[in-house]
């Protein structure tokens, strides 16, 4: 009974793997949102596939060695959101629930998040590992601005 | 004597200049707690009959960054209302081990840590990271379908472990091997191994598309002890993510060796459909299979379990749902009136 079950089913999931339309879709950063880092580091670019591993606890140290601490505005605000969206393709259900698991089985701490985004410059300017996901129209000489290619 | 000769290491490699603006952003303590009600629907079971509160847990967890390639993370956990004095409850450290990262593919671990075999084992007593009241009892705690069967792995190790994250053909893959102790019958083993074998856990994790996680957990030991001689378990995992249908399945095959000659077979899997609807509502659906004996027919049983996630705010969940047990005619709950029974459980969860 078990493994008959069981084929059935991981063929099910195959099949419809492979039919969904929308497994796939482009990345990017919203023209509203800007990446900052410490003005320390050297990097002058970043690709969107580093940017999403690294707010996804997957690349964790700058080249330097310099340990990555990512920062980003609340989950729940609408650049928080646009960010989630667009870029790292979550919800924000799936964004904590992702988390949660890497958190609780000691994979390290959640990107902090503020709820305002002077307080997330001043971060990014004091910590030199940091990197920032912010408005655009908040940007100012405290932080450097990294392009971010796809 | 071991957690605080811990928490004195990590507070003494801390520099002691460090202010207080340092201090909170390197040492950052998330927890959780969890608060269940079960009661056995069914005249006859093996569930809850009187209907209880459970103080299940409260858990911190520290992530503390020593220096820019070294972190220790710690997780105390106080189970069922801890009361040392009158010997209730559980107080444990869940995980504790520290972490060298050489890079993003090469981090060393070293200490007690859950085993890296599967989904659920990792984050079984993290309530706030799954969406059912308890983790999938078919790979985890199997003895709660049915009887006759052994844990695929023991739930904690304490050992080296390597743990990476890197891109191999354009897909991210992660992976972990944990060299441990291996479960022991009488010395503590986190302490101490009975026998010159190490066990060996490995697992690798590949982002197949954007959506779609797909793994595999091998786990391997020789036993020192008189009944067995090794535990060797195969895992493979599937993880479905779309915009709000998830789909988790896992399956496990075992086999434990027998001194005498032979081997008990063991098989389990599941399937756990959920869909997130707005509001933060999320029902659920569980199917959990466990076969003890592959070689023994009608021996084996599963839990259909229905239910509905709340989420009331941020990180705070209720949990409401019907477990639905059934065995095979030779199974330890075949003497139950329908080989069966019904146990409703319920759960107020919050991390943060």
């Amino acid at each position: 009974m078990g493994i008959r079950q069981l084929r059935f089913a991981a063929w099910a999931l195959l099949a419809w793997c492979a039919l969904w339309p929308g497994l796939v879709s482009a990345q990017g950063v919203d023209r509203s949102l800007r990446v900052v880092v410490n003005k320390e580091n050297k990097l002058a670019s970043l690709t969107t596939d580093d940017l999403t591993r690294i707010f996804l606890g997957k690349k964790t140290l700058w080249d330097s060695g310099t340990r990555i601490v990512p920062v980003m505005p609340e989950e729940e605000s609408a650049p928080g959101e646009l960010f989630l969206s667009g870029t790292l393709k979550k919800s924000v259900s799936q964004f904590r629930a992702y988390w949660k698991r890497l958190l609780f089985s000691g994979g390290g701490a959640v990107p902090k998040v503020f709820r305002n985004h002077d307080q997330l410059l001043d971060f990014v300017a004091r910590q030199p590992g940091a990197i920032g996901v912010v408005e655009a129209s908040a940007v100012d000489d405290r932080v450097k601005v990294l392009d971010i290619s796809n | 004597m071991r957690r605080p000769l811990a928490a004195a290491l990590v507070a003494l490699a801390l520099p002691a200049s460090l202010g207080a603006q340092e201090l909170t952003d390197r040492i950052v303590i998330n927890g959780y707690t969890n608060f269940e009600f079960s009661k056995q629907l069914s005249a006859e079971g093996k569930g809850d009959k009187n209907g209880s509160f459970d103080a299940d847990q409260f858990d911190l967890v520290f992530n503390i960054t020593v220096s820019e390639r070294v972190r220790a993370a710690l997780d105390l956990s106080w189970e069922h209302g801890t009361a040392t004095e009158d010997g209730r409850g559980n107080q444990a450290m869940e995980y504790g081990f520290v972490e060298y990262a050489l890079s993003d593919k090469l981090k060393l671990r070293f200490g007690k840590m859950f085993t890296p075999f599967g989904v659920f084992n990792e984050i079984h007593t993290a309530k706030p990271a799954f969406l059912t009241v308890k983790e999938a009892a078919s790979l985890n705690k199997n003895d709660r379908i049915v009887g006759g069967g052994f844990l695929f792995y023991p739930r904690w190790g304490a050992g080296i472990a390597a743990h990476g994250d890197g891109v191999v053909g354009g897909k991210d893959v992660s992976y972990d091997v944990l060299v441990a102790n291996g479960e022991q019958e009488e010395a503590n083993p986190f302490e101490e191994d009975e026998n010159t074998s190490k066990s060996i856990t490995a697992r690798v994790r590949v982002d197949a598309t954007e959506n779609l996680r797909v793994g595999y957990s091998f786990y391997h030991d020789r036993l020192s002890s008189k009944s067995y001689t090794t535990l060797q378990s195969h895992g493979f995992e599937a993880e479905l993510s779309l915009t709000r249908f998830r789909l988790l399945a896992e399956v496990a095959f075992g086999s434990l060796g027998h001194v005498g000659g032979g081997e008990q077979r063991q098989l389990g899997w599941y399937v756990q459909p959920s869909y997130h609807l707005k509001g933060g509502f999320t029902p659920y659906m569980r199917f959990d299979y466990v076969n003890p004996d592959r070689s023994l027919a009608d021996v084996g049983g599963r839990d259909f379990i229905v239910g509905l996630n709340v989420e009331l705010s941020k990180n705070f969940q209720l949990k409401l749902e019907n477990n639905a047990f059934h065995g095979g005619a030779k199974s330890t709950l075949a003497s139950l009136p329908g080989r069966g029974y019904h146990e409703f459980k319920a759960a107020l969860v919050l991390g943060f």
